[in-house]
């Protein structure tokens, strides 16, 4: 019996249905993949990829529109939807049935080079595989998920960027003081909210397979690993089980194209030594397509955030919304019903976040995912001397290039500006001022009445 | 093509001069990709694989 909440091939069956998929039938050259998502006006279901059993699944999370579409969420309630799974955690449950062990591939038999890995990017270090929920248990706090890549090594290891502060890194850490591989297990091709959950950050002691339990409404269901003792997401199309190899950051990796559009550089990591391949018998592979796929798994959580600081800081929240262009990360905007001085403090909560680097702030009759909208508030409501804060030597991220990252000492962590615009109309200034103009008779009037 | 011979290829190409695997796998387009995946195994099996300071591949100096 299968799990009541909807798996991948479900969320691919109902796109198809509501003809938000593109189905191609036509064989393809895997070297194409990368291109041919990014072409494409809609995620693409590649039926045929010559040289492989395998179909592909890519460009699933590629714009707010389309992560919406794929969780089965509106698109205005990404970060609401996001803090209600929060407090709703389910914990995962074990199951017997678990289609993701329909195939079986251990010892000699395992070849990374049956799965179609793409190349992504012009100066990638290889093909990697970009869309695994990476899942490791913590003695202490429990079992750990998140969204690493791997790049294609051989038959059976991979490169893993485990650079970045993280929980899997800690973990590893511990195991590498004691010269013991780390064991993992990869699933590829969940369910949208699973990808979406794992690649959160979740406090300490959170699960994200709890989170994703809450927001579908239902346990996910996990299968123990053949050769690892690790779950595994039961119903994902493919698992990789393996060790992270007790040698710490000494092999080559990278670049990758990475989140915010740019590339990150070669590094030192550690490889993944894959132990076993399972899959469903006519699995789809996930190609999860950067930057801005990897960019809006972030944009619910990062909504999230924003909505619960403003909360705190007691403003009257109307709607949050993250932008593309800053990876849906570093750019929020929202709007408030404000009262005297709520922009100012709606904006210094927003920017006290850790990665929010520029906010911008308008009122409620400001439709937020309308950029012309929130230009028209930014350039009719602001006077740029009274209206925009700057914050001096702020945390930053060294992937941010403003930040001149390669002018730091060894240890040295980078600084940023941030910038804060209040759009609401300044107090003082009768909101009569900005009447909007409003056509005659256009509630009476039908241009198919015409056509 | 095997894959053993794609990675011989591939090996010169790299003793030649220093490529992103995007540049080595253009100069390849007769070969199916799933080989050319076996032969980049088969050649980072051999550890002869260096980067330059940009992260392109070359062969590494015995």
């Amino acid at each position: 019996m299968g799990s009541p909440r909807p798996s991948f091939r479900d969320t691919l069956a109902r796109l198809t249905r509501e003809d938000r998929l593109l189905r191609l039938q036509k064989e393809v050259d895997a070297r194409h993949l990368s291109a041919l998502v990014v072409k494409a006006d809609r995620p693409v279901l590649f039926e045929r990829v010559r040289g492989f059993d395998l179909r592909v699944a890519g460009g699933l999370f590629w714009n707010r529109q389309r992560l919406a579409a794929a969780l089965g969420w509106p698109e205005s309630e990404l970060g609401t939807r996001f803090v209600a799974g929060v407090r709703s955690m389910i914990a995962p449950e074990i199951v017997m049935d678990a289609p993701a062990q329909e195939v079986v591939r251990t010892g000699r038999e395992v070849d990374l080079t049956e799965l179609p890995i793409p190349l992504l990017a012009e100066k990638d270090g290889g093909p990697y595989i970009s869309a695994g929920v990476v899942m490791a248990r913590s003695p202490e706090r429990g079992l750990n998920a998140g969204v690493y890549r791997l790049m294609f090594r051989s038959r059976d290891e991979t490169g893993i960027d485990l650079v970045t502060v993280s929980d899997l890194r800690r973990l590893y850490e511990v195991h590498l003081a004691r010269r013991e591989p780390l064991p993992i297990s990869v699933s590829v091709g969940v369910h949208p909210i699973e990808i979406l959950s794992a690649a959160y950050k979740a406090p300490p002691g959170v699960s994200e397979m709890a989170v994703a339990g809450g927001l579908h409404g239902a346990p996910v269901p996990f299968v123990q690993c053949r050769t690892v003792d690790v779950p595994a997401i039961a119903d994902a199309e493919i698992v990789l089980e393996g060790e992270l190899l007790p040698i710490g950051w000494t092999e080559d990796e990278g670049p990758f194209g990475e989140f915010a559009g740019m590339y990150g550089d070669l590094k030192a990591n550690p490889v993944f030594k894959v132990t076993a391949i399972t899959h469903r018998r006519d699995a789809v592979f996930q190609l999860l397509q950067m930057p801005w796929e990897n960019a809006w798994l972030g944009a619910a959580a990062t909504e999230a955030q924003v909505w619960n600081v403003l909360k705190t800081a007691g403003v009257d929240v109307v709607n949050v919304a993250v932008t593309e262009g800053s990876a849906c990360r570093w750019s929020v905007i929202a709007s408030i019903r404000k009262r005297a001085g709520g922009g100012k403090n709606a904006l210094m909560a927003i920017l006290a976040l850790p990665d929010t680097k520029h906010a911008i702030v308008v009122d409620e009759d400001v439709d937020i995912h309308d950029p012309t909208q929130v230009e028209w508030a930014r350039t009719f409501r602001v006077q740029a001397d009274k209206d925009v804060i700057i914050i001096a030597g702020a945390q930053a991220k060294h992937v941010d290039p403003s930040v001149r990252p390669w002018e730091l000492e060894h240890g040295e962590l980078p600084m940023t500006a941030k910038m804060g615009i209040d759009a609401t109309i300044p107090e003082g200034i009768a909101p009569a001022y900005y009447d909007r103009i409003r056509h005659v008779w256009v509630d009476d009037v039908r241009l198919e009445d015409y056509q | 093509m095997t894959a053993d011979a794609v990675a011989d290829r591939m090996a010169a190409l790299l003793g030649a001069r220093a490529r992103s695997f995007y540049e080595l796998v253009r100069e390849l387009p007769e070969v199916e990709y799933r080989t050319l995946l076996q032969a980049w195994g088969a050649l980072r099996d051999r550890r002869v694989l260096g980067r330059d300071e940009h992260g392109r591949y070359r062969i590494r100096p015995s």
